[in-house]
């Protein structure tokens, strides 16, 4: 076999150690058949190894003061989050109180399609902002680091909704986050997954419950409670879940 | 599925490049609170199960040649890839507490794109691969840096000329 002629880019490799294994007999042959290049590889060794003698301390050197190393709330923007939170805690609090008068079942399902509920009435009605994120693989990546789970996006085009995206949102006991969907009526619906806390209550059974006109669908599977939320006819929203819950599994 | 690595610990190793790439600790310190600060307003937009420390890189990069560009460094240090007019010899010497700061002088002299591969290789060791991502260059650009940079460190350290490695560079 014929081997490939010995390159600058070897030899670099060579230094760095990061040469192909089945490469390196024949570098090394070939640097040992000429001075020049051993003295060459021997001074760019030495470099790397003096780098280290004179940057690696920096390593140990403690931070300076005022060395942020954590992010710090710092603009109005968070401060206005929490007053938005804030605001909204109150106001499941009130549709809870509306709900438990008129709909116990609602309110006896471990608060969490409540919590769907509310979040659903508060952003399906935003004009400017119904969503955080627009980029699906991003909402994914964030979603998915946030819920420390997998979080799948299910497609809903064959049933009339195109994904409008997505936030994170203050759950029950964490976070939760809501994918919204629309159809070509401008009708929107969410799916809302929260990671539960207790253990799985009833398995495989999907329930439905509803707030005047909203009706939610929610489900367990897994370490998640889904939810699907939105003001339409409570057989449109049981196959809309149904899809849902098949997709997330696949 | 919790995040192996968190930009936090990437702190002391973003402290080094920083510091070896400005040369002054006050500039370099600013230069990590300023990554660190687009890094956490930005995390969402970092894809999961790729390197972290990379994307770090990238950003710190990013940061530096905007600096470098406003003009908030020393012009000596020239943004473009070939070798400046100013070559001083490092005075060589064998005794290794002094080439330790022979190599801090001479490493100011190389252009920014030289010290930036030469440090990400040779004191990051990343590979040169990620280092091309690092700095979204070509793997070719990423070697004639490297070959260059090394070579003309090499001639500073020894007080001689810099001389072309005597094999050819394939991107």
């Amino acid at each position: 076999m014929k081997e490939l002629p010995i390159t600058d880019a070897d030899l670099h490799a060579y230094v760095d150690g990061l040469l192909e294994e089945n490469r390196r007999p024949a570098v090394e042959a070939y640097i040992a058949s000429r001075s020049e290049l051993g003295e060459q590889v021997a001074a760019y060794q030495q470099q790397n190894q003096l780098l280290h003698e004179l940057f690696d301390p920096v390593l140990e050197e403690p931070m300076p003061v005022g060395f942020k190393t954590k992010p710090v709330a710092h603009s109005n923007w968070n401060w206005m989050r929490y007053a938005a939170m804030v605001g909204w805690l109150v106001l499941g609090g009130l549709i809870g109180w509306s709900i438990q008068g008129r709909n116990p079942e609602l309110a006896a399902a471990n608060g969490f399609p409540q919590w769907a509920a509310v979040a659903h009435l508060v952003y399906s009605v935003e004009e400017k902002r119904p969503v955080e994120v627009v980029d699906e693989q991003a909402m994914v990546n964030w979603m998915t680091k946030r819920m420390q789970v997998k979080v799948t996006v299910p497609r809903l085009e064959e049933l009339g909704y195109s994904l409008m995206g997505g936030r994170l949102l203050p759950g029950e006991h964490g976070p939760a986050c809501q994918m919204m969907y629309q159809d070509s009526q401008g009708r929107r619906i969410t799916v809302y997954m929260t990671r539960r806390t207790g253990k799985e209550t009833d398995k495989q059974g999907l329930k439905t419950a509803h707030q005047d006109a909203i009706q939610v669908a929610y489900w367990q599977d897994g370490v998640l409670d889904y939810a699907v939320s939105g003001a339409v006819d409570r057989n449109e929203l049981i196959r809309v879940a149904e899809a849902v819950s098949t997709r997330i599994r696949n | 599925m919790p995040p192996t690595s968190t930009i936090e610990e990437h702190i002391p190793r973003l402290r080094r490049y920083a510091r070896a790439l400005m040369g002054d600790r006050v500039g370099a310190d600013d230069l990590v609170q300023d990554t660190l600060e687009r890094a956490w307003g930005r995390f969402h937009l970092w894809e999961s199960g790729t390197d972290l420390r990379a994307w770090l890189f990238s950003i710190m990069h990013n940061l530096h040649v905007n600096q470098v560009r406003a003009g908030r460094l020393r012009a000596a240090d020239s943004l473009d890839d070939e070798d400046g007019a100013m070559e001083i010899p490092v005075r060589a010497t064998q005794e290794d507490g002094l080439m330790v700061k022979d190599l801090d002088k001479a490493l100011r002299q190389l252009s920014e794109e030289q010290r930036e591969v030469l440090l990400l290789v040779g004191l990051e060791q990343l590979s040169y691969e990620e280092v091309a991502q690092v700095l979204s260059i070509p793997l070719g650009t990423v070697m004639s840096r490297l070959s260059r940079g090394r070579e003309k460190l090499r001639a500073l350290l020894s007080g001689g000329p810099v001389k072309p490695s005597p094999l050819r560079v394939v991107p």
